[in-house]
């Protein structure tokens, strides 16, 4: 599967956020490790309504997190 | 247990631009090489080294995978012997039905097992997608297979010149069941490939 052209800082912003681990970052947003480990590779785009939340957990604009880069 | 820590000292090349660690590639010799069989076998994974243990939902797939194949594989191929040795089919439909309670009764079984040792997990959107792309590839398999089957049996009505194929009427429920299972067995290897790749 070809990586997607949505990229993020997510790896970053976790480690901002006092080394935040990926299962804490699930559970904040109520998705599985799994998927924030594919969204971490940029191997799987996720909605709008969950890359919101994410960007809501780490306090930030949605644009500091994802960007489109095709 | 081998201690990473002594063999491969932390590289700072190996950091994710100074914020994580990733886990390094170890140089190769035999010791690093029998804790890199050892990890991959653990973890169940062959495309990187330390990549994610397996989820519930994979493990579930894989076993419902392994007794699908088992047990519908061994009725077919029994089905098939009798078949090719042209020896009266009978209590097919007994056959049939035993065969069904028996996946039934062990798909209860394993996937309560693996429900209890590990914790479930409720389905995200990406699960969603997954199970969406493996139904479609199922659904695709089942139609092939279908048409094929009304190809088969309706060709040689149109030109008769063609042999008549029909087949015997008790495997009529036989192919049917077959490719049912086979349109099962594209989902759950779909959904394990998509789960292993990443989606």
């Amino acid at each position: 599967m070809a990586p997607t052209s949505i990229k993020n800082n997510m790896r970053r912003l976790r480690f901002d956020a006092n080394e935040m681990t990926q299962q804490t970052l699930a559970e904040h947003v109520g998705v599985t490790r799994q998927t924030i480990i594919a969204i971490e590779a940029a191997k799987y785009s996720p909605s709008l309504e969950l890359a919101f939340k994410i960007a809501d957990v780490f306090s930030v604009p949605f644009e500091k997190v994802f960007q489109y880069k095709p | 247990m081998l201690d990473l820590r002594e063999s491969h000292p932390v590289n700072p090349e190996n950091y994710c631009g100074g914020m994580c660690r990733l886990a390094p590639v170890p140089p190769l010799n035999v010791k690093n090489h029998l804790h890199h069989v050892r990890n991959t076998i653990h973890y169940g994974s062959f495309l990187r080294y330390g990549h994610t243990n397996m989820s519930t939902k994979e493990k579930s797939l894989l076993a419902s995978l392994v007794i699908t194949l088992l047990v519908f594989g061994n009725f077919f191929l029994n089905t098939l012997e009798l078949a090719l040795a042209d020896e009266p089919i009978t209590n097919i439909g007994t056959s049939l039905i035993n065969v069904v309670i028996s996946v039934i009764i062990l798909e209860i079984i394993v996937q309560s097992l693996l429900a209890s040792l590990s914790s479930s997990q409720e389905d995200d959107e990406r699960d969603l997608l997954i199970e969406r792309i493996s139904l479609r590839n199922g659904y695709v398999c089942l139609s092939v297979g279908i048409w094929i089957w009304i190809a088969q049996t309706t060709i040689p009505i149109w030109w008769v010149d063609l042999p008549q194929t029909y087949l015997p009427e008790a495997l009529v429920p036989v192919v049917l069941l077959l490719l049912f299972v086979i349109a099962e067995v594209t989902v759950t290897v779909t959904r394990l490939f998509y789960y292993r790749r990443g989606f």
